[in-house]
């Protein structure tokens, strides 16, 4: 059965009378312990994809049901609570709260102390705890928005472009952690427009007819 | 991690946001309480001036020839004492001056006796001296042209109607005709002039306080002349519409001028408490992303708001009130008592000011909160 699961999701707005086709009608089955890339062009939809996989956008057509649950079917504080325990964002922007430190911004998505630090450790910023985002390098940023995502155990992580601003042993730090969290019972999608080479269980291609399989390894 | 240890790093980090915050904050609250505490104490200080005006209201005994009064200054009958007791329940005659009056020789020259009783009554109970001190028994207040006249000054012994009395004070001249009455305690004079429990007439206030009222007199005699049966009451227009003109005046000033300047004033705070969410609109949708309720963030922007407006508050009180008690009573020569904050104005700015705060934030954070995380990151970026 399938943790994730999108069927004919579409999102559509209107723009000054025009109709902008935000994402494509797609479907998507995520099963336990996959580790899924999705590629495209920037305004490809991507961004939008994963913010409906994670009820953060109702789409205007299609359901998005997570295990048991409907999210679509779902009210604003409906999703807010299945976020906060089953989903964990990497947002592109990263979005850190400027006034926490490190290690409070991680906690900040639940989780205890002691795995934030060890997560915050095996991210390598395990001298970086107590330095607030402005303090950070924008990789720091951002590997630290990925130990936020994880820290509170969730069953599947949505990633946005999150090695976008890591150099290559940064990367390799955070392929390791999500690698870890998907053999570990964990599911994860990632966005992402690099054509690097990714020890993932499926590549998806999300072009203007939707989410096609390109490659797997 | 708590709402409040949220509250309390992010105030630490924009420390300088927050102190801005509160400086307008402290700023507002001080400009309306200076305003209304001027306002307030313009209110009283008018009421004192008018008091220093005179009464305005004159209680006569029955049958008094009102052009014999007006003629020679005083009443030849006289009304029993306990007239003053019938008044007590009344409201229309404040500040009620029993007094005898009568014109006797004394060293050669005509002067006004004017028995006084020591204090003014309101409703029957115990008021303010006349003249600023109750007037003893045994002793003689002077207007200053009798006093001149007859060389005497205070500390002195003279006779009166064959009876000694100390003088305890002269008055200063005033330009009236205080300058040449003489003032006894009423129970000296009702002795000396044979009028035992009489009193020849009643000063007063009229107080119809702020309702309109098309024909005073006719009010006054309404309320009193069934208390009074037979009494003459009489009505100095000029002087107690001049006294109602102002006092309403003053009234007005408070009770207009006030709303418009605290409106402005809860403008002011609600557009620095909407700015402040605005400008957190990508905290917003992190937390919500990040699937804390409604509530929860909630708590974070206004728990925000009510600390600064607290602080705020209690600023704008200390420094309201130092400008009122210091910039108004120089500016405006009103007495320092006149403009002190009281213990309601303090909790009333300290309620006001958080919840002016905690509302103006209420209304941006609601419709931040109530949007897709998405659509407020995408907006907020």
């Amino acid at each position: 059965m399938s943790i994730l699961e999108l069927q004919q999701g579409e999102m559509r707005y209107d723009l000054r009378g025009q109709q902008i086709i935000a994402l494509p009608q797609s479907n998507l089955c995520v099963e336990k312990e996959e580790f899924i890339v999705v590629r495209g062009v920037s305004g490809a939809g991507k961004t939008t994809l994963l913010s409906i996989l994670g009820g953060m956008l109702r789409p205007t057509q299609g359901t998005v049901r997570l295990g048991d649950v409907e999210l679509t079917g779902l009210n604003q504080a409906g999703r807010a609570r299945v976020r906060q325990t089953s989903i964990g964002f990497v947002f592109q922007s990263m979005h850190l709260l400027p006034y926490l430190d490190l290690l409070d911004n991680t906690r900040l998505a639940g989780g205890t102390e002691q795995h934030a630090r060890l997560l915050l450790g095996q991210l390598g910023l395990g001298s970086r705890l107590h330095h607030r985002p402005a303090q950070l390098s924008a990789g720091e940023r951002q590997r630290g928005a990925v130990a936020r995502a994880l820290v509170h155990g969730p069953e599947i992580v949505l990633a946005d472009e999150p090695t976008g601003n890591l150099d290559p042993e940064s990367a390799h730090l955070v392929q390791s952690a999500f690698e870890s969290f998907c053999t570990s019972g964990g599911c994860l999608v990632m966005a992402t427009h690099s054509q690097e080479s990714l020890p993932v269980s499926r590549i998806l291609h999300l072009g203007p007819d939707g989410l096609h399989p390109i490659d797997a390894q | 991690m708590t709402t409040l240890s949220l509250v309390w790093r992010e105030l630490f980090l924009r420390k300088w946001s927050a102190v801005l915050a509160v400086s307008a904050l402290g700023a507002t609250v001080a400009a309306a309480l200076f305003f209304f505490l001027l306002a307030r104490s313009n209110e009283g200080e008018t009421r004192i001036l008018q008091r220093d005006m005179g009464l305005n209201l004159l209680i006569l005994p029955q049958d008094t020839s009102l052009d014999a009064y007006w003629a020679k200054g005083l009443s030849t009958g006289s009304m029993p004492v306990e007239f003053l007791t019938k008044l007590e329940d009344q409201v229309v005659a404040n500040r009620l001056v029993p007094m005898i009056k009568r014109r006797r020789t004394w060293q050669g020259r005509e002067v006004l006796l004017t028995g006084i009783s020591g204090e003014i009554f309101k409703q029957g109970k115990a008021m303010k001296p006349v003249f600023g001190r109750v007037i003893e028994s045994g002793t003689l207040v002077l207007g200053s042209e009798i006093a001149g006249m007859l060389n005497l000054e205070a500390g002195q012994s003279t006779e009166l109607l064959g009876q000694v009395f100390s003088i305890a004070h002269v008055l200063q001249p005033v330009g009236d005709e205080q300058d040449v009455q003489v003032f006894l305690d009423l129970a000296d004079a009702q002795t000396l002039l044979d009028l035992e429990g009489r009193i020849t007439e009643i000063e007063a206030l009229e107080c119809h306080c702020s309702e309109e009222v098309s024909d005073p007199l006719a009010a006054l005699r309404a309320e009193l002349e069934p208390l009074l049966p037979g009494a003459v009451i009489i009505r100095r227009d000029a002087l107690a519409d001049a006294r109602r003109d102002q006092r309403q005046l003053a009234e007005r000033f408070l009770q207009s001028g006030f709303p418009v300047i605290a409106l402005f004033c809860a403008l002011l705070v609600g557009v620095l408490s909407m700015l402040n969410v605005r400008d957190r609109r990508a905290e917003i949708g992190v937390l919500r992303a990040l699937g804390k309720s409604s509530v929860q963030v909630a708590g974070l922007f206004l728990g925000r708001a009510v600390f600064l407006g607290l602080i705020g508050g209690a600023l704008g009180i200390i420094g309201g009130g130092f400008l009122a008690s210091d910039l108004g009573t120089m500016l405006f020569h009103t007495r320092a008592g006149a403009v002190a904050l009281d213990l309601d104005l303090v909790l009333t700015a300290m309620f006001i000011t958080p919840l002016f705060a905690a509302l103006a934030s209420l209304v941006p954070m609601a419709l931040a909160v109530a949007q897709d995380p998405v659509r407020i990151l995408g907006d907020a970026s």
